[in-house]
């Protein structure tokens, strides 16, 4: 009995990974196709990290590490070049540890986790880019690249945050 | 903890605003300056100096003329206005004139960046 409990729940699981990385996908693509430049690059909306939230929040650490790492290279396969992975990697790694260690404090919510998110995944880049063109002086947008990344990691924290409130327990896993 | 907005979190919010407007504020404090000259880097050594005082048209070569840059120099303004990279974020960004500002090509690990003191607030740019 638990075992076949096992097995369905082990079904499930990757009927829902692969449904979360095919939406982190569109999310990306979303991205691509509007034209959004602040005049800076680096600033985004990072709709994908809606995904990552609500999979490191409602399924597990593990499994939104791999939709990140999955969507970053698929997505730059697709969409990008070799420094695009290259650059959203060290955001988005560096983002998700961050997410990761504050989500274990457990004593902020989940939009805060989101904003501090935002904010590590600009500096991550920021230093890829540093190291990438062996030149420091990329840091001279670092003021605007935090408070973007504060921004937007607010309004999708609060977007996240609702959706883990609202259908978080309807996972089931 | 509340479920949406807890104590912890509003203290959270409060030091992120604290840290972002103190960054703004060193930001600021450090390049009110227009800048003179414009330095091209690539791969983190200088390859080209350019004046910004008078308007000039420049193609970067790089890596045995496979990659370009075109730089453009237009009302104390630098741009890039052209680049066979694949992103063009470098086209994308907007003019440099301010001392430490860059424009920058990473896949050519290319570094436009203004240089120089000729001290100016950023008011009287703007009139």
């Amino acid at each position: 009995m638990t075992q076949s409990h096992n097995k369905g729940n082990r079904r499930r699981k990757t009927a829902y990974m692969g449904l979360f990385l095919a939406l982190a996908l569109i999310c990306s693509y979303v991205e691509a196709l509007i034209p959004f430049h602040f005049g800076i690059p680096g600033v985004k909306l990072g709709l994908t990290n809606i995904v990552v939230i609500f999979v490191l929040y409602c399924i597990g650490p593990w499994e939104a590490l791999g939709i990140s790492v999955f969507r970053i290279v698929i997505s730059g396969f697709l969409f990008g070049n070799v420094f695009s992975i290259l650059y959203s990697l060290a955001g988005g790694l560096f983002s998700y540890v961050v997410m990761l260690a504050l989500k274990k404090w457990g004593k902020i919510n989940c939009f805060c986790v989101s904003i501090a998110g935002g904010l590590a995944h600009n500096i991550g880049q920021l230093f890829m880019a540093a190291f990438l063109v062996s030149n420091l002086s990329v840091f001279y947008y670092a003021p605007v690249l935090l408070l973007s990344g504060a921004v937007t990691g607010l309004l999708i924290g609060i977007i996240a945050q609702e959706i883990v409130l609202r259908v978080g327990d309807r996972i089931g896993l | 903890m509340n479920r949406r907005i807890g104590k912890t979190d509003i203290l959270f919010l409060i030091i992120v605003a604290i840290l972002l407007i103190l960054s703004t504020m060193a930001f600021r404090l450090f390049h009110r300056t227009v800048g003179d000259y414009i330095l091209v880097e690539y791969d983190g050594t200088v390859i080209d100096r350019i004046s910004l005082s008078q308007d000039v048209e420049k193609e970067i070569l790089l890596e045995n003329d496979r990659f370009y840059n075109i730089v453009q120099v237009k009302d104390h303004r630098a741009y890039v206005t052209d680049a066979n990279c694949p992103d063009k974020l470098c086209v994308h960004q907007s003019g440099i004139s301010r001392d430490g500002e860059t424009i920058v090509c990473l896949p050519h690990k290319l570094v436009i960046a203004v240089y120089g003191t000729e001290d100016m607030e950023y008011d009287a740019i703007a009139q």
